[in-house]
């Protein structure tokens, strides 16, 4: 599904799902203790700095479907509490005790139907045309909103901020986190060691996830839509705004860490891009002595994941199980990684282990097979034998739709052999010959490249098999 | 002291520094800052506005930005992911590109018209009355972050 598609779809979601919506009205002072009120209940929040309460139109509002509130001093907020119990309090007029002062106005919905990130696209809509956006104000929990204003207050100018922020593009996973790891953590150091900080932005999904493996650096949460990308580019929080893009409609064909590194602007970032412990943590003790245990039971220990959130990619639940039968008929230990509805015969399922404690499990195994997925990126990463089932999309390529591609790589950066079904179908390539291959892997019959997988290597097609129906 | 605004054009024809560099002065004055031209005389405008040729290979380090004037085709995916200094050598750090011309096809990267991965983008036709956008990004980034909210 192209973009334009799933925001039609995601229109149509929204309009069958509209929430609460509230308007709040608040003296300058009081802008944090009402934002951070409203953070507490809900992500989807627009800030307005507004040059008085003529600014916006009550009519207007209430046409929107907005409750308008007036707070104006601490004991007020308590009728925000009332709200999010689910009273209406009395409609009020966005009015200030002078009618010419600013103030700060917030739009905000709750909606436990629609994603957040859709519902704050919407709030976005909702801001009267003479609005500027111009910038984000941050919430308790580490995570910006859209700052929207109408009054330029004369600022002094002075050298500007030196924060950099690179933000993660909207579709960022877990397997495109652990590839940009290495790069990440090689650019906020350089960039510290000249004095120059950087906050790293991603969707909050990721959050965590980077913040446990990233050091010296912010990690925020950011709701993501294209309004929002525009917001912190013109934030005075950063001089510099880097978008780590997974999205490219025209040639020349990059690996995406490639495109990274020119984004970061240091070429270099590449040549010492290594495999790395940050990306993959070492495993707990209980993990590793399990691992011991499993070693003594089978010949070698595999890890496996034939499927994900996106149909897709996902390799038949039928082919798992022939190929898990195999696995276990040959003394090969194999470990379901990534959840799924239908347990297989294997060895021990760690597919139910927190994400980060089955990623740190990687680097106990002898090889993983599996489809377009994080634990692929994973053992890459670790140096682990690596080999993956490709489906809808190619080792060089993405196919968003039939008409519509990508000109980016995300194949697994090393030790990786890659089989590719020329139908795009990933059940056109059978678990015998998957096993088949997995085995020449095992026996050190496939000698895979230890040093990265370049665009070249993946072009001219190094360790790639097509597969014919 | 003084901020410095060098203004580099990169378009096909060349011809559209003089007005652009025009909007600038007037919306900075009309957001109440004082502004002067190189070669003009001030004592310590809050901002100076220089062209490629004036400048030269002067830098004032952070007190120095650069905007590109340039044509419409730099909006292609061929140049989104690089840095507006890696396509643009120039002394001073680029912080936006004003594009002249009129925009075709730029949607379908499915971001906003101000956004484009590199830098900030002012598309000046669709803003032809004002610069106002595009001044008050550049405030942002003479100014100190504000610890507000």
């Amino acid at each position: 599904m192209d973009l334009f598609s799933a925001k039609l779809k995601q229109n149509r979601l929204y309009a069958r799902n509209k929430g609460r919506r509230l308007f709040i009205a608040a003296p300058l002072p009081m802008g944090s203790d009402v934002l951070n009120r409203l953070a507490g209940q809900t992500r989807s929040i627009v800030a307005i700095h507004m040059a008085s309460g003529a600014s916006i139109d009550a009519g207007y509002l209430a046409e929107q479907g907005f409750h308008t509130v007036c707070v104006g001093d601490g004991a007020s907020l308590a009728v925000l509490d009332s709200w999010f119990a689910g009273a209406e309090p009395e409609q009020q007029a966005p009015a200030s005790p002078s009618a010419h002062e600013p103030l700060w106005g917030f739009l905000a919905e709750l909606n436990d139907k629609a994603e957040a990130f859709l519902v704050n696209d919407m709030l976005i809509q909702c801001v009267p045309r003479h609005f500027l956006l111009n910038g984000v104000v941050k919430g308790d929990a580490s995570l910006y909103f859209p700052l929207f204003t109408d009054v330029l207050p004369r600022r002094p100018l002075g050298k500007g901020s030196r924060t950099t922020a690179i933000v993660a593009d909207w579709f960022f996973g877990y397997g495109d986190s652990l590839m940009a790891i290495p790069l990440l953590q090689d650019s906020i150091d350089r960039r510290r060691s000249r004095g120059e900080p950087v906050h790293v932005l991603a969707r909050e999904k990721t959050v965590p996830f980077l913040r446990k493996r990233l050091n010296h650096c912010s990690v925020l949460g950011f709701m993501d839509s294209y309004h929002m990308y525009e917001a912190i580019t013109k934030s005075d929080r950063y001089v510099d705004v880097i978008l780590l893009s997974l999205r490219l409609t025209a040639p020349k064909l990059h690996h995406v860490v490639e495109l990274w590194a020119q984004a970061l602007g240091d070429p270099q970032l590449l040549n010492r891009y290594a495999r790395t412990g940050t990306a993959v943590s070492p495993a707990d003790s209980l993990l590793a002595e399990e691992a011991v245990r499993l070693r003594q039971q089978y010949k070698a220990l595999i890890g496996f994941q034939h499927h994900t959130g996106e149909a897709a990619r996902c390799w038949p639940q039928r082919h798992a199980e022939h190929f898990a039968q195999h696995c276990m008929e040959a003394g090969i230990g194999l470990i379901p990684l990534s959840p799924t509805a239908h347990p297989l015969p294997c060895a021990t399922d760690w597919s139910r282990l927190p994400l980060d404690r089955a990623l740190s499990a990687v680097p106990l195994l002898d090889a993983v097979v599996g489809i377009d997925s994080v634990f692929g990126h994973a053992a890459a990463l670790a140096g682990i034998p690596n080999l993956t089932i490709w489906g809808k999309n190619v080792p060089h390529l993405q196919k968003n739709s039939p008409s519509s591609f990508s000109f980016l790589s995300f194949r697994p950066l090393y030790m990786n052999y890659s089989m590719v079904p020329e139908s795009n179908r990933s059940e056109d390539i059978t678990p015998d010959h998957v096993f088949q291959r997995l085995i020449e892997m095992l026996d050190g019959h496939l000698p895979l490249k230890q040093s990265r997988i370049t665009i070249e290597d993946t072009l001219n097609g190094f360790h790639i098999e097509w597969v014919k129906s | 002291m003084t901020r410095h605004l060098v203004l580099y054009d990169r378009t096909s024809q060349r011809k559209g520094a003089a007005a652009a560099m025009k909007a600038l002065a007037e919306e900075w004055r009309r957001n109440g800052y004082t502004v002067a031209r190189y070669g003009e005389e001030a004592a310590q405008p809050d901002v100076r506005l220089w062209e490629e040729h004036e400048y030269g290979s002067s830098c004032h380090g952070r007190r120095s930005l650069g905007i590109v004037l340039a044509d419409s085709t730099i909006l292609s995916d061929r140049h989104s992911y690089r840095s507006a200094n890696s396509l643009w050598p120039v002394p001073v750090k680029i912080t936006a590109l004003v594009i002249d011309d009129r925009i075709v096809n730029f949607g379908h990267r499915f971001v906003s018209l101000q956004f484009s991965p590199f830098c900030y983008v002012f598309a000046a036709e669709r803003h032809s009355s004002s610069y106002a956008p595009l001044v008050a990004y550049l405030i942002n980034k003479f100014a100190t972050e504000e610890e507000a909210l």
